[in-house]
């Protein structure tokens, strides 16, 4: 018994259906992508109305970073708790359940994205949500947007109550074992989460959604939005560190070796723990009413939240180094042409944390309080997340579906050099893209604009010109959007391939410097979730006290602002009066 | 805990970099005194911005030797004053600038093209930034944050004009009368005020039934002077003419008033 | 082969970002290559390595694969 589908079968079915709703979203957000990229570079006219630019940007956002990445992970978290526990989930109905819930919430919350296309429906009505993954009130969404996303979120909810029980009944029958790896980093990324989405949480139950539907009159606008970053920061590692996860655990094994140190991965995991949280607030250094010694503490913990980073970079390298070095590598760089370059699971992750390294450098700067003032909301910050979310994440996920997928049915890959190539083209794509990016930023070009031409003024570049670096964001924009083409190809294609005897096992070698090195304290969860709880009172209190003192909990004041207002009126109203309306 | 050599050694460079970050950035807080938004301002209520002390009265005004506050309220989708149809937001070179930017809709952002005068305008707050002009040049000024279908569309500009050149005038009164009798004389008197703190000379415009004339004005800082424009009605029937004044001071921003006169009989309605 | 395909694939990958930044380096010291000279140039660069890559060494008789 080798394969997880053969150890596993019903999970390997959960894993399975929660993947194909992660590359459905993958695939319609690279889509939209692409048509961000060409309308708003000028080389094509995509949108004859470039309102419609904003339901695109939308859909991009939330299918990639709430859709794609979560539906992914949850998947990976199933398959390490029941293969690292070896036992398989307590209950397949409540397991099903969650994935209902997870359903119903995309279903909805896509929906009321995606009507936004059509300006009328029948019965309905104007039915839209463009107010892009950030939903910063007074820009309203229909209710059901809100209300999707509250329901994705208890069903993530529900999914860590299941492997916190699957941990609990292992414990009774291993009273004396360590948690295993790969379930300590599940329970500890689980952990940040509950943490984390109290904030978006208490923003959509108790504000937007009681607000959209008419039963609250006004909202604090900046309390919102800094309940949002509370959640908005910490999802970053949300994304991330399932994606380390592959890094410490898949990666050392495709390389040929062993983790490095099982310790390190632990203390990496809890810093994330209790340091994800209390940062939010460095994505509101430009915003009124926020004290700038509040702003100076998350920038502190910002920086801190470094070092768990900068260890696994440590680790991941010197793991594959002792890979290659188990495969005849030798020399002082020498071994880097032993790792199995042929394999685009290794090579997509190899990629992936290489391109991850120049994200992070440019979020240094971004956690700059002063220096954001240059960047801030300019086209540099989707610069820099297309590396880290976008490509650590999104590559990693990519890259280790060719391990999963095999594992998962039994079914060889479809194509190695195909995949092979999907992984290389998204590295030469993305490097267009981003690097173009950040330098389109530097001019002051904004992000999230349809069409960033003005009458009264243009954008200078001291070296080269705007027009480059748009050929450059649109050229590769299309590389990407190929590369996920060939990603789906070699999905569909594994999922219609013939069975196949000889997959790889999917045991995962013991680490190098094992559990036994750790000290036992480091597996104390209930310390840890503690001092991240009280680490976030002490970032949040006192500015969320601020805020609410200031503003009121229901805001000075101020209309809601329905994106589904009539279009159409809005614009007559320019063309009639050549001025737009008030 | 087994710790490999390499490892601590990679723990501590690591350590000394976020240190090293986090001294970097104070200094440029504390010791450089680069100033952030931050909660100076009290809130505002967006809907009755028109009674607000502050914003009732948008534009620049002149409060020091060379200090000056721009007022100013962004909307979906343009700025008051910066953007169209308001005219550009003016300010003289050599001056302190402090912006006080307050949103009456959605959240907006006030981004000074190719500097890092950036800030996010939320409805309710109001964000300062203080920023000093040097030279006489133009801005251009943009919103950053996504705020409806019209975003990209809005955008405004920023005129530094020459310190010698920059004009603050105000016609905070016209006297002017309704009617007179056919073959009477008109007196209106036009009130200028300065409001820079330096003594400034501009022309007035005054226009009556197609006709000019021109008066020099120099006014004291901070205060008022009263130019009378006086039209006689000898030649002219009996009929509702309309008059304008103007100040010529080469700004972009408009300052002018007008009025109807009738001469003879006022028609019953 | 004196690499293997999948390193020659790599290798032509690592290059594109040296090339695209190489002519902005290049701009900053006020030397101003065109963007077609700059493309034959990369395109030149890349064929140059796969050559390098294709052409067996002296010795090397079958191209054996390494990875
Ligand atoms: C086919 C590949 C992709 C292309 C061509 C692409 C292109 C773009 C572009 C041009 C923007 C900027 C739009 C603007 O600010 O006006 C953008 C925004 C964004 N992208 Fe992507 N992207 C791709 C893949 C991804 C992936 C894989 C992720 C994450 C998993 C991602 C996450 C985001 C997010 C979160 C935004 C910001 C949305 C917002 O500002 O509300 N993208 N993308
Ligand atoms: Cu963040
Ligand atoms: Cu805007």
């Amino acid at each position: 018994m080798s394969t997880y589908v053969e150890r596993f079968p019903a999970e390997a079915k959960v894993i399975r259906s929660a993947f194909y709703v992660s590359f459905v979203s993958l695939a319609i957000g690279a889509l939209m992508g692409l048509l961000q990229t060409l309308h708003r570079t000028g080389m094509f006219e995509v949108f004859s109305e470039p309102g419609t630019y904003y339901t695109v940007l939308t859909t991009h956002g939330v299918f990639l970073v709430i859709a794609f990445t979560i539906w992914f992970l949850v998947g990976v978290f199933v398959w390490a708790v029941t293969t690292s526990l070896d036992r398989g989930v307590e209950s397949l109905r409540f397991t099903w359940s969650w994935y209902g819930l997870m359903s119903l919430g995309t279903a909805l919350a896509g929906i009321a994205i995606l009507a936004g296309f059509v300006d009328d429906w029948p019965i309905v009505g104007d039915v839209s949500a463009d107010v892009l993954f950030t939903f910063y009130a007074p820009l309203q969404a229909h209710p059901m947007f809100y209300l999707g996303l509250a329901i994705f979120i208890v069903g993530t909810w529900v999914a860590g109550v299941d492997w916190f029980r699957s941990w609990w009944v292992w414990k009774q029958e291993n009273p004396d074992e360590r948690i295993p790896l790969p379930t300590f980093m599940v329970l500890t990324t689980m952990l940040m989460w509950y943490i984390a989405t109290l904030g978006v949480a208490v923003a959509v139950l108790a504000f937007l959604l009681p607000w959209s539907l008419g039963l609250l009159e006004t909202v604090n606008p900046l309390l919102t939005r800094t309940l949002f970053w509370f959640f908005g920061h910490p999802v970053v590692y949300f994304w991330l560190m399932p994606a380390y996860m592959m890094w410490y655990l898949l990666l050392p094994k495709i390389s040929g070796g062993r983790l490095f140190s099982d310790p390190l991965a632990r203390v990496v995991f809890i810093l994330f723990l209790i340091l994800s949280v209390p940062t939010g607030i460095h994505h509101q250094y430009l915003d009124p009413g926020i004290s700038e010694g509040f702003k100076f503490i998350a920038m502190t913990n910002t920086m801190f939240l470094l070092l768990p980073s900068l260890l696994t970079a440590f680790t991941v390298v010197a793991s594959m180094e002792h890979g290659a070095r188990q495969r005849g590598g030798e020399g002082h760089f020498g071994w880097l042409k032993a790792l199995p370059w042929g394999n685009p699971a290794f090579t997509g992750m190899a990629l992936a944390g290489l391109m991850f390294a120049a994200g992070g450098f440019s979020g240094m700067i971004n956690a700059g309080m002063n220096i954001n003032y240059l960047v801030h909301n300019s086209f540099w910050v989707p610069g820099h997340f297309h590396l880290t979310v976008g490509t650590a994440v999104a590559l990693t996920f990519m890259a280790s579906t060719y391990w999963f997928l095999p594992q998962l049915t039994g079914r060889k890959l479809f194509s190695r050099p195909l995949a092979l190539v999907q992984v290389v083209l998204w590295f030469v794509g993305m490097t267009f893209m981003s690097n173009a990016m950040h330098r389109a930023g530097l001019l002051g070009i904004p992000r999230r604009t349809a069409e960033p031409w003005y009458d009264g003024f243009e954008f200078e570049a001291g070296v080269g010109s705007v027009g480059e670096l748009n050929a450059q964001i649109a050229l590769g924009g299309t590389l990407l959007t190929l590369s996920v083409a060939i990603f789906l190809v070699v999905v569909i294609g594994t999922a219609l391939n013939g069975k196949s005897s000889e997959i790889e096992t999917s045991v995962i070698p013991e680490p190098l410097s094992g559990p036994e090195d750790s000290p036992l304290v480091l597996d104390n969860l209930k310390l840890w979730t503690v001092i991240a709880v009280v680490l976030v009172v002490l970032a949040y209190t006192l500015p969320l006290a601020s805020i609410i003192d200031r503003g009121g909990l229901l805001g000075p004041g101020g209309r809601a602002f329905p994106m589904s207002l009539d279009s159409l009126v809005v614009l007559a109203q320019l063309a009639t009066e050549g001025a737009l309306p008030r | 805990m087994n710790v490999h050599q390499y490892e601590r050694y990679w723990l501590i460079a690591a350590l000394v970099l976020i240190v090293a970050i986090i001294a970097t950035v104070t200094y440029g807080a504390v010791g450089i005194g680069i100033a952030m938004i931050d909660d100076s301002e009290e809130t505002v209520d967006p809907d009755a911005l028109g009674e607000h002390e502050r914003f009732s009265e948008t534009g620049t005004h002149q409060v020091g030797e060379n200090e000056y506050e721009v007022n100013v309220i962004a909307w979906q989708f343009s700025y008051e004053p910066g953007g169209s149809p308001d005219p550009p937001i003016e300010v003289p070179a050599g001056s302190e600038v402090t912006f006080y930017v307050t949103s009456e809709d959605v959240i907006h952002s006030f981004s000074v093209v190719g500097t890092n005068v950036n800030t996010m305008v939320i409805p309710g707050e109001v964000a300062t930034m203080t920023v000093e002009f040097d030279e006489a040049t133009e801005y251009g000024l943009l919103c950053n944050e996504y705020c409806g279908e019209l975003h990209h569309d809005m955008e405004g500009e920023i005129i530094v004009h020459p310190e010698e050149e920059f004009d603050l005038f105000e016609i905070p009164a016209v006297d002017a009368p309704e009617q007179v009798d056919a073959g009477e004389e008109a007196e209106i008197t036009v009130t200028l005020a300065n409001e820079r703190h330096q003594e400034r000379s501009t022309t007035l415009a005054f226009e009556f039934d197609g006709d000019e004339q021109r008066e020099d004005v120099t006014v004291d800082g901070e205060s008022t002077e009263e130019v009378t424009f006086t039209v006689d009605t000898t030649d002219l029937e009996d009929d509702d003419y309309s008059w304008s004044v103007t100040v010529e001071d080469g700004m972009e921003r408009t300052v002018d008033e007008s009025g109807q006169l009738t001469v003879g009989e006022p028609e019953e309605d | 082969m004196r690499i293997s395909r999948s390193s020659l694939l790599i290798l032509a990958a690592f290059m594109i970002p040296v090339v695209v930044e190489f002519r902005t380096l290049l701009l900053m010291f006020g030397i101003d290559v065109s963007i077609e000279a700059a493309v034959a140039a990369s395109v030149a660069a890349v064929a140059a390595v796969t050559l390098w890559a294709v052409i067996p060494a002296r010795g090397d008789h079958d191209g054996a694969e390494t990875a």
